[in-house]
């Protein structure tokens, strides 16, 4: 009767963007998301998973043990609870750790085991699409590939995602 | 039934003699020290068992001692330790006729075992801190309990 003949050959392109975008959005939401603690180790990014890391402590007195491995700092008492610490900058092939204002005891559980991680800083605590982690680089140091689960980018720069389980293994072996 | 709450409860002390090595504050149950003597230096630290003379209170003289310095047997990261003011603990066994270096002897306190503690699982389950025990709280300070016979 009137109708405009360029509008009706539009208006279903128009309406299946609008379904592309309507579906879009319900992919977002629906999609995994896993929350990530990244924490610096000679200036370089790591991440935990988020469901693996309890506490976040400052830096506080550590009781060396004589006897243990290299890679355990101590023990330190965490509101009556003997906890172990340890450095994992050896396996990650980095300089040893040296104690800054910024440097914290990350308390996490692997492998059934629970111990507290020196690093240098705890950076963010963030929520991440599963699908934002890639698996690591073909070309990672092979030393280094057996603690490392998976690798993403956030806010411009790198972060690695490590195992937790394979770095305790790696201590009680 | 009040005995048996006590039990329970538990005011049972142990009696830990305390050295302090490289910095370390260690202790262990003097119901494993036979005598604590002056030792005088022997040059031959670092070698294993070695012979050291030592001054036994209990015997009023000075006699020949088979000795091994504590790190030598319970390693400290950072290499041997110099020991400042040894002393040698001599293990009440049998079957251990020798004497333990050690260095800055402390003293003698009770710990209630409500202030003891086992080494945390990824420590014990490790490899190495077997003689290393325990861990006895202190006035806030943490002890590391060493157990000889190990």
């Amino acid at each position: 009767m009137g109708a405009d003949p360029d509008t009706d050959k539009n208006r279903s392109d128009v309406t299946l963007s609008r379904v592309q975008r309507l579906r879009e959005s319900l992919v977002d939401v629906e999609e995994a998301r896993v929350k990530l603690v990244i924490f610096e180790l000679s200036g370089r990014h790591y991440a935990f998973y988020g469901s693996e890391v309890h506490e976040i402590l400052p830096w506080t007195t550590i009781y060396y043990v004589p006897g243990a491995p290299d890679a355990i700092l101590g023990v330190i008492n965490l509101r009556g609870r003997m906890e172990s610490v340890i450095t994992i900058n050896k396996f990650l092939d980095l300089p040893d750790i040296a104690r800054t204002q910024n440097s914290r005891i990350a308390i996490a559980t692997g492998k059934g085991l629970r111990s507290g991680i020196l690093v240098d800083a705890i950076e963010d605590i963030i929520d991440v699409a599963v699908s934002a982690i890639k698996p690591p680089l073909a070309t990672i140091d092979k030393a280094k590939s057996e603690f490392v689960t998976g690798e993403l980018s956030h806010n411009g720069k790198d972060i690695i995602l490590l195992d937790l389980s394979a770095l305790y293994g790696k201590i009680t072996v | 039934m009040s005995k048996g709450l006590e039990k329970e409860t538990g005011n049972e002390e142990i009696q830990i003699l305390t050295f302090i090595i490289n910095g370390v504050k260690l202790g262990v149950e003097t119901a494993q020290v036979e005598e604590v003597m002056e030792a005088e230096e022997s040059g031959k630290a670092g070698t294993g068992l070695h012979e050291i003379m030592c001054w036994s209170a209990s015997g009023g003289r000075w006699k020949d001692m088979t000795a091994i310095s504590f790190d030598e047997r319970i390693p400290f990261c950072g290499g041997p330790v110099k020991y400042a003011s040894p002393k040698v603990l001599l293990v009440k066994d049998k079957d251990t006729p020798y004497g333990i270096v050690i260095d800055n002897l402390s003293e003698i306190i009770s710990v209630n075992l409500n202030s003891v503690y086992p080494l945390p699982p990824l420590i014990a389950k490790g490899r190495g801190a077997k003689a290393v025990w325990g861990v006895a709280l202190d006035k806030a300070e943490l002890i590391m309990l060493v157990d000889f016979y190990r």
